[in-house]
């Protein structure tokens, strides 16, 4: 790296080329402490205008506009070319520039992993439950799948939705490769909902379907409903929570099940309005019934001078199973009642209106409703205990083109028919009624899909008849309409497609598949949740690791390896250090995981491999930037 | 559904309580209580800890003073008669609802008043009602950006379901029957684990207490109380921690080793600063050995909380500004041993002194309790290099920026002068090291997050932050390379630069952050930072002008 020119030498030779050579001079240009300014200026300022759009949007917003925007990779490339140029412009290099010469390869490197990391690396998640393999990664990337029925080629489009979601006013059109039409997308929902249609099979090996719709006036809404004899998932549908409905070869007995009931539970309850989160509860038995007492007030009070006997208090029981039955005071005070299920029975011993404890006994301290409080004994009939059996309407099909219902509420028998397509029948919960749309000897099922409606105000009314059934119908799956356009101007009918699936357009002669969705990523080998483990801090629910251990099935291994992820510590397959070392693996990490089901995790899957030139780079950096500060020629006279 | 307090032991507990409206003074013994642990917020602390964490959490305050001429009482007291007597505090002012929006604007208290009954939180209906309305919003969309009225309202809610947990006696002090991290009881429910003599044992001593304490007894409180831990701890003396370990946390949080390491450093300045043109040679020497003991101060106080917490202290913002003290020290103590030139030592033990007085003086703001770490910052290698070296970086460039004043101050006293060539290279070497630091920990940021997330960089705010104050300082060394300005631009840059350190190290956490925009934190906070930086950039305008000028 020494040359035995001296410094004036050396610096005649410099000026000397820039005169004689245009490249020399380019590159004295190019690798200019100005543009080095400038660069360094432009960058901080933008990313820093990006932080803030990223924190008054979202991180789409940022990533659209800034980081992963063309201007700014082509401002990165601009960087690296004046970096390389400044470093050519003390050629020939000496001993005082190797720190110089390193920190300028290093960043030079590290920006060079980073472009191959982006073209040939990915980013994608797999979530994963226990016991079942899987390989296929989901990336964060929408893309349009496109087939032909002419050729069956199958071509995919990157579709971006995010930022500029399509819509009539500004629909996407996108010609489709090999033939003259185009295909327009004009709509998008983030919440489709499902809707299965029963349609005629040619297969006379198909089971039987029925379609119907329920429909509720008080509610407004209509829901399709389609079923099949087999298999098992398509015969039932539950009624979101409400009804159990099932479409079974023949109505069973209604009539099945009693039982005898065990011994009765006696319990007392304090019951403090201000703190229905923290009832006191002593049960005789020790075994708590569950049984849930709340004390309210229809007119609750506005300010403490209210006269306790201006206000409508209520007792509200809630069962186990979240059904509640509530009373005005007055009319269960030191009464005994008799609860919904015929047997159970509750007394309200006590009220107070300001309740404390003084010298043991409870007492009203004033007669303003500043603490109220009751005291109730419970005395539960255990067969109240079990849960109610949802009201059933089981459907069976009568010859070719009749159905035979039967509907059991409360374990009792309340109505049953025979119809066939056409016609209406009462469900006997709420104001619902189902229609036969279509009986099928032999049916398959279509699923096709819609935008949900906007889901009502699910906390408009705790009524326990009112379903937020159309909210739990609809998914948070998105979705988007599309159409086929030919040259001449005819449009086909729009089709929507919700994330995951493809729909089949037709325009004429041409059929052509159309899909939308996550981009997937297919693994060369498949991976399974062995166990998932989320060990707690101590005393409390919060969680201080996750643990997902996995097994790597991998075709070009004779046994499979075991590895685990968890917080900090990503799994590898394959997991030799070379392979890790360069980055010619996939790197499972730890990303999220379901609190209701402990049996699903989430991991982050990176295939990265700009890492060694990442690393590489990182290493030159602070080892250049230490020799340029620290590690000075001897030789050379001190610069202040 | 089961009740938290399902157990049949806790009615006659309840019955007996016996409310003595003219109770209790008394000043129970700190040594004894203390040795009385108990397991809270996922970590075994003396029980003093845990009063004086909760007083904080109530009223916001280390100390509770209703109103200004009433006597201060302290966390134990106030919460050990919360505790044995409830009904007593239904009506006292204990909670703090100070945002006045939530307070006046919602709740319709009074304006003035900063501290709250109970019955006054719990039962205003709007509240309730504004808390009802964000928990059906939270089942609709489960991570819905809160507003700031919405924020406040929800650590209300904490406040309050503080109080209650006290009043109802949650104080979890019965240990695991075996596992270490198992949980701990409320000594009412002691029968589950303990269901024989020394369990009855314990609760007698407890109840022997609580009478104790109704009768304004002090003395024989403490007796009990001291029997009580004594007999608690012989329940399971594997999973209670020791005695020692326990005075040793009460030690620590009596001792204030950081409160003496400034008045240590404040001290250091002054002596060196009035020194500077007399008695020089022992002035100097006077600031050194008080800068030493200051920094000897904050390695006590580092090592205890490492021993207490059994981590490195560098997760909070709390921590890192203690870190941030104890690193413009360290670097001072390092580069004034080379050049012996007092302006380290002097630049250094103001900037140690502003950050440790305001971690010391705004305890809520700056949460100094020690709490365990969140998953994805445990067990970390990289993690606590990584973090160790940014806020080194983030301390040398604050030793820069106090050099710079100097500097700057002296521009402004004479802005003719052309002798501070030495302290410009002093500023150099300074900067040299934030950059060395810096690009560093930037660096390994990406290797952690590389290892830990799963990839090498994505333009987090917090990376991106730290990566802008590096590029602000490179634009002001490589300007000083190209000749655009020389050591007065260095001082001007290193004022101006450290305000994107601050963006940072502060903004990204309180500005930035997403629903922190403005309140809360902010109230304290941000009008301070705010303060701060318009200060800074008036005082660079100043000598700018004052330079041009001359």
């Amino acid at each position: 790296m020494t040359t035995p020119l001296t410094e004036a030498q050396r610096r005649q030779l410099i000026a000397d080329r820039q005169k004689k050579s245009a490249t020399w001079a380019i590159i004295h240009i190019l690798g200019s402490l100005k543009i080095a300014m400038f660069l360094l200026f432009t960058i901080a300022l933008a990313v820093a205008i990006a932080t803030f759009a990223e924190s008054n949007f979202d991180t789409a917003v940022a990533r659209h506009y800034f980081y992963r925007a063309p201007w700014f990779s082509a401002w990165l490339i601009v960087l690296c070319i004046n970096l390389a140029c400044a470093a050519l412009t003390r050629w020939p290099w000496q001993r005082k520039h190797l720190g110089f010469v390193i920190t300028h390869m290093g960043i030079i490197t590290l920006l060079i992993g980073a472009m191959v990391g982006r073209l040939n690396g990915f980013e994608a998640f797999i979530t994963l439950h226990k016991g079942t393999p899987l390989k296929r990664l989901i990336t964060q990337d929408t893309i349009l799948t496109v087939q032909s029925a002419r050729d069956g080629g199958l071509d995919r489009l990157l579709f971006p939705v995010e930022i500029h979601p399509p819509s009539e006013t500004s629909p996407r059109q996108i010609s489709l490769p090999d033939t003259a039409l185009q295909l327009k997308v004009d709509g998008y929902s983030t919440q489709m909902m499902e809707i299965k249609q029963i349609i005629p099979s040619p297969s006379p090996a198909s089971p039987a379907g029925v379609a119907l719709e329920f429909h509720s006036g008080m509610m407004g809404q209509s829901i399709p409903i389609g079923l099949l004899l087999q298999p098992e998932d398509a015969s039932t549908f539950d009624f979101f929570g409400l009804a159990k409905i099932q479409f079974l070869p023949k109505l069973p007995d209604a009539n099945a099940d009693k039982k005898k009931a065990p011994a009765t539970l006696v319990e007392t309850h304090v019951v403090l309005a201000a703190a229905p989160d923290q009832p006191i509860v002593h049960s005789a038995t020790n075994k708590p019934s569950g049984y849930r007492l709340f004390l309210g007030a229809e007119n609750p009070p506005t300010s403490a001078d209210v006269p306790v006997d201006q206000i409508k208090f209520i007792v509200v029981l809630r069962s186990p199973h979240g059904e509640d039955q509530s009373w005005p005071l007055s009319t269960v005070l030191n009464k005994t009642t008799t609860l919904r299920d015929g047997s159970s029975k509750m007394v309200v011993a006590g009220f107070w209106a300001d309740f404390a404890m003084r010298e043991g006994k409870p007492v009203s301290l004033t007669n303003q409703p500043l603490n109220p409080a009751i005291l109730v004994h419970l005395q539960i009939n255990p067969a109240a205990l079990t849960p109610p059996s949802r009201p059933t309407l089981t459907l069976a099909p009568v010859g070719k083109d009749q159905i035979a219902y039967q509907i059991v509420k409360q374990g009792k028998l309340t109505g049953q028919g025979t119809v066939k397509a056409g016609d209406s029948f009462p469900l006997g919960w709420a104001d619902w009624q189902a229609t036969v749309k279509t009986v099928e000897p032999q049916a398959e099922i279509r699923r096709d899909y819609a935008p949900a409606k906007s889901a009502p105000e699910a906390d408009k009314k705790d009524d326990a008849n009112s379903p937020q059934g159309m909210a739990l119908a609809s998914s948070n799956l998105p979705g988007i309409r599309a159409r086929l356009v030919a040259p001449d101007g005819r449009t086909s009918e729009p089709r929507w497609i919700a994330s995951g699936t493809s729909q089949v357009i037709t325009l004429g002669n041409e059929v052509i598949r159309v899909g939308f969705g996550l981009k997937p990523i297919a693994l060369p080998f498949s991976i399974t949740l062995e166990k998932f483990e989320v060990p707690r801090d101590e005393g409390t629910t919060t969680p201080a690791n996750f643990i997902s251990s996995l097994r790597f099935d991998d075709p070009t291994m004779a046994a499979p390896r075991y590895d685990t992820a968890m917080m900090n510590t990503p799994a590898m397959h394959p997991g030799d250090f070379w392979r890790s070392l360069l980055g010619w693996n996939y790197k499972f990490s730890q990303a999220q995981w379901n609190p209701d089901d402990l049996d699903e995790t989430t991991l982050q899957v990176l295939y990265d491999p700009g890492w060694p030139f990442k690393w590489t780079g990182s290493l030159m950096i602070c080892l250049g930037i230490a020799v340029m500060f620290y590690f000075k020629d001897p030789k050379r006279p001190k610069q202040i | 559904m089961k009740s938290p307090i399902s157990n049949l032991k806790f009615l006659p507990l309840v019955l007996l309580l016996v409310s003595s409206a003219f109770a209790a003074d008394i000043v129970p013994d700190d040594a004894q209580l203390a040795q009385l642990a108990v397991q809270d917020r996922g970590r075994k602390k003396p029980f003093t800890t845990l009063a004086q964490e909760s007083l904080l959490t109530l009223t916001g305050k280390s100390d509770y003073q209703p109103t200004e001429v009433s006597p201060k009482q302290n966390a134990a007291t106030v919460l050990i008669d919360l505790w044995m007597q409830p009904d007593k505090w239904e009506r006292k002012p204990l909670i703090q609802v100070s945002y006045q929006p939530l307070a006046v604007g919602v709740m319709g208290l009074p304006a003035k008043q900063k501290l709250f009954s109970y019955r006054e939180v719990a039962d205003s209906v709007p509240l309730r009602t504004l808390l009802t309305d964000l928990q059906r919003q939270r089942m609709r969309t489960p991570n819905v950006e809160l507003t700031p009225l919405q924020k406040q309202a929800q650590q209300l809610a904490e406040r309050v379901r503080l109080y209650e947990s006290w009043a109802h006696g949650q104080v979890a002090l019965v240990p695991h029957p075996s596992k270490a991290d198992g949980v701990w009881l409320p000594i009412q429910d002691i029968g589950t684990y303990y269901n024989d003599a020394s369990g009855a044992a314990a609760q007698n001593a407890f109840v022997a207490a609580r009478e104790a304490w109704l009768k304004n007894d002090t003395t024989t409180f403490d007796t009990a109380v001291g029997k009580l831990s004594k007999q608690l701890a012989a329940l399971s003396p594997g999973v209670y921690p020791t005695p020692d370990e326990l005075s040793f946390e009460r030690f620590y949080q009596h001792f204030h080793p950081f409160r003496w390491a400034w008045i240590a450093y404040a001290l250091a300045a002054i002596v060196l600063g009035v020194t500077s043109g007399w008695l020089e040679k022992p002035g100097y020497k006077l600031g050194w050995i008080l800068i030493l003991l200051g920094f000897g101060f904050q390695i006590f106080g580092f090592y205890s909380r490492i021993a207490i917490a059994g981590r490195p202290p560098v997760t909070n913002m709390y921590e890192t500004v203690v870190w941030l003290a104890f690193g413009t020290v360290l670097f001072a103590i390092i580069l004034e041993a080379i050049y012996r030139c007092r302006y380290f030592l002097l630049a250094a033990a103001p900037v140690a002194v502003l950050s440790l007085v305001l971690a010391d003086a705004l305890p809520t703001v700056l949460d100094s309790s020690i709490n365990p770490l969140v998953p994805v910052l445990r067990n970390n290698f990289w993690l606590i290099i990584h973090v160790l070296t940014i806020t080194l970086s983030y301390a040398a460039f604050a030793l820069a920026m106090a050099v710079a004043h100097i500097v700057l101050g002296k521009i402004l006293a004479n802005p003719k002068r052309n002798d501070l060539a030495p302290l410009h290279n002093y500023l150099y070497r300074t900067l040299q090291v934030g950059v060395l630091l810096l690009a560093t920990g930037t660096i390994l940021g990406g290797v952690w997050a590389n290892y830990s997330w799963g990839r090498f960089w994505d333009w987090d705010p917090k990376e991106t932050w730290a990566l802008i104050a590096l590029l602000c300082y490179l634009l002001v060394l490589h300007g000083r390379i190209a000749g655009w300005w020389s050591g007065f631009g260095l001082a001007v840059g290193s004022v101006v630069c450290f305000l994107a350190v601050l963006m940072a190290w502060y903004g990204v956490n309180f500005v930035l952050g997403k629903g922190l925009h403005s309140y809360g934190f902010g109230t304290g906070g941000y009008s301070y930072a705010l303060a701060f930086v318009i200060a800074e950039l008036i005082f660079v305008a100043l000598a700018i002008f004052k330079k041009r000028a001359a």
